[in-house]
């Protein structure tokens, strides 16, 4: 009997083996994960979960754990690429094909250490603790404006917290997407009541109960720090036996098999895939490229079906009122044109001619009409 | 017309309810259901808007 392992229990994770289930009922097939969850989305952890109107039970994904072995709070410590295996801590874990869906984590930010007033938020646990932390705090410091950083200060602004915003940057999302969008997610934040603190570094000058923050202009005392400065894919218990991109994500060919191997794929956060349409390796954090990347990886594993993920990047973020979609790649760096449509506005990204992608706020109603044109300029180059 | 949805993707924000909302349904339980997979003709615009419009892009209409 083939056996199939899989790293990682998540999203990514828990889709390649149901994928793999489905392409093959005889497979033997054992999810290893770090968490000791059943399988969740992320995305209501900074929004609806953080305010309480998404349930722990909704955050689950379907039929997590079916199907397939799932071995929770069982972390991947090393892999033995001679002899194919997977080491856990006690045990080995032999396999004939190999999904790597280990995801990405937090970056910690130098001089913020996690603990009772420091917090990252990636997992259901952080999210649980954050979300009773609000209930109890008047003020909340967030050091980094990223989409997630964006989402938790308005999840406590909605709960009657002060929030401060820190971010190094000019610009808020400026990582991610050009200035106008930042422009209109600024003012909404600060129409909500928040205070941005841009082009501003910190350090904690005292920890504990009651943290005290500088930038070097001002200080000022908050009761809980929530850092959300990036991640990095996991990819440290690999120990360099699978090839990294330039972008640290594990390299992966269109198909979604890892360079230079048959029977690896990597899907997910931790991964950067060749995308024929861009002619480069990218790696995104999005939901839903993990979840389709995780299809296309399982099939050319277990099926020898190899179809290239050449499908659009699509992401997306809740911002209170404000829905962001993200089609493309709307690469900060290139020339940002702005369009108004009905209720919202859409922001088109150029290189060369050429549309290499979209942000639509407020307009979901054109996100069809929008990747359809990208799709086409992309494929004309 | 046949509806499909990719609950995974699903994260309840029932915009398609609010578009055809004989069709979807996000029940007490936080879940989005569809209630009828098969609409006929007169739904499939809305059906066709609640494709397009869905802000995590879960669903998906064949002939
Ligand atoms: C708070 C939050 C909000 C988000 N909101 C959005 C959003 O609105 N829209 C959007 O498009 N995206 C959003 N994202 C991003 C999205 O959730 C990710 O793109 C997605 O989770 C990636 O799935 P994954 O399975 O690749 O990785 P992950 O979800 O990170 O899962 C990887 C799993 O592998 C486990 N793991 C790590 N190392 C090991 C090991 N050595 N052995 C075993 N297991 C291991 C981890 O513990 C984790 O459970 C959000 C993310 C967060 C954290």
């Amino acid at each position: 009997m083939r056996r199939l392992v899989v790293v990682g229990g998540a999203l990514a994770g828990h889709r390649a083996a149901v994928q793999a289930r489905r392409l093959d009922p005889e497979l033997d097939i054992t999810v290893l994960a770090a968490e000791d969850e059943l399988p969740y989305q992320r995305p209501p952890l900074s929004k609806g979960y953080l305010l309480g109107t998404v349930s722990a039970q909704r955050v689950r994904l379907r039929g997590g754990g079916e199907g397939y072995r799932l071995l929770p709070h069982t972390p991947a410590l090393g892999l033995d690429l001679g002899k194919s295996l997977v080491f856990t801590a006690d045990q080995v874990h032999p396999f004939d094909l190999l999904v790597v869906a280990t995801g990405a984590e937090p970056r910690q930010l130098e001089g913020f250490p996690p603990d009772q007033s420091v917090r990252y938020l990636r997992t259901l646990t952080d999210a649980t603790r954050l979300k009773e932390a609000l209930n109890s705090i008047g003020h909340l410091t967030v050091i980094g404006g990223g989409f997630i950083g964006a989402e938790v200060a308005i999840s406590a602004r909605s709960q009657g917290v002060q929030v401060t915003i820190v971010e190094q940057s000019p610009h808020l999302f400026s990582r991610v997407v050009g200035r106008g969008v930042s422009r209109i997610v600024e003012d909404n934040l600060r129409k909500l009541g928040v205070q941005l603190l841009l082009n501003s570094t910190t350090h904690l000058e005292l920890a504990g109960k009651q943290p005290i923050v500088s930038d070097g202009t001002q200080t000022w005392t908050t009761d809980l720090v929530v850092v959300g400065v990036g991640v990095n894919p996991c990819t440290a218990w690999l120990n360099g036996t699978l090839p990294l991109a330039e972008d640290q994500g594990i390299h992966v060919d269109a198909m979604g098999l890892v360079t230079g191997f048959e029977q690896i794929g990597a899907a997910g956060d931790v991964a950067s895939w060749d995308h024929p349409l861009y002619g480069r390796s990218i790696r995104f954090e999005h939901f839903e490229v993990a979840t389709n990347q995780a299809l296309h990886t399982a099939q050319a594993l277990v099926a020898n079906r190899r179809v290239a993920y050449d499908e659009l990047p699509f992401g997306w973020s809740d911002q209170g009122d404000l829905l962001l979609q993200v089609i493309g790649v709307p690469d900060p760096t290139l020339i940002e044109e702005e369009e108004e449509v009905e209720d919202g506005k859409i922001f088109l990204y150029r290189r060369d001619d050429h549309l290499e992608g979209a942000v639509l706020v407020n307009a979901p109603e054109e996100l069809t009409k929008l990747r359809d044109k990208i799709m086409a300029s992309l494929r004309n180059r | 017309m046949r509806i499909e949805v990719d609950y995974d993707k699903c994260q309840s924000n029932a915009v398609c309810e609010g578009l055809a909302p004989s069709v979807f349904e996000v029940r007490d339980d936080g879940f989005l259901y569809v209630i009828n997979e098969n609409p006929p003709e007169d739904l499939h615009s809305a059906v066709l808007a609640a494709q397009a419009q869905c802000p995590t892009q879960a669903i998906s209409v064949s002939d």
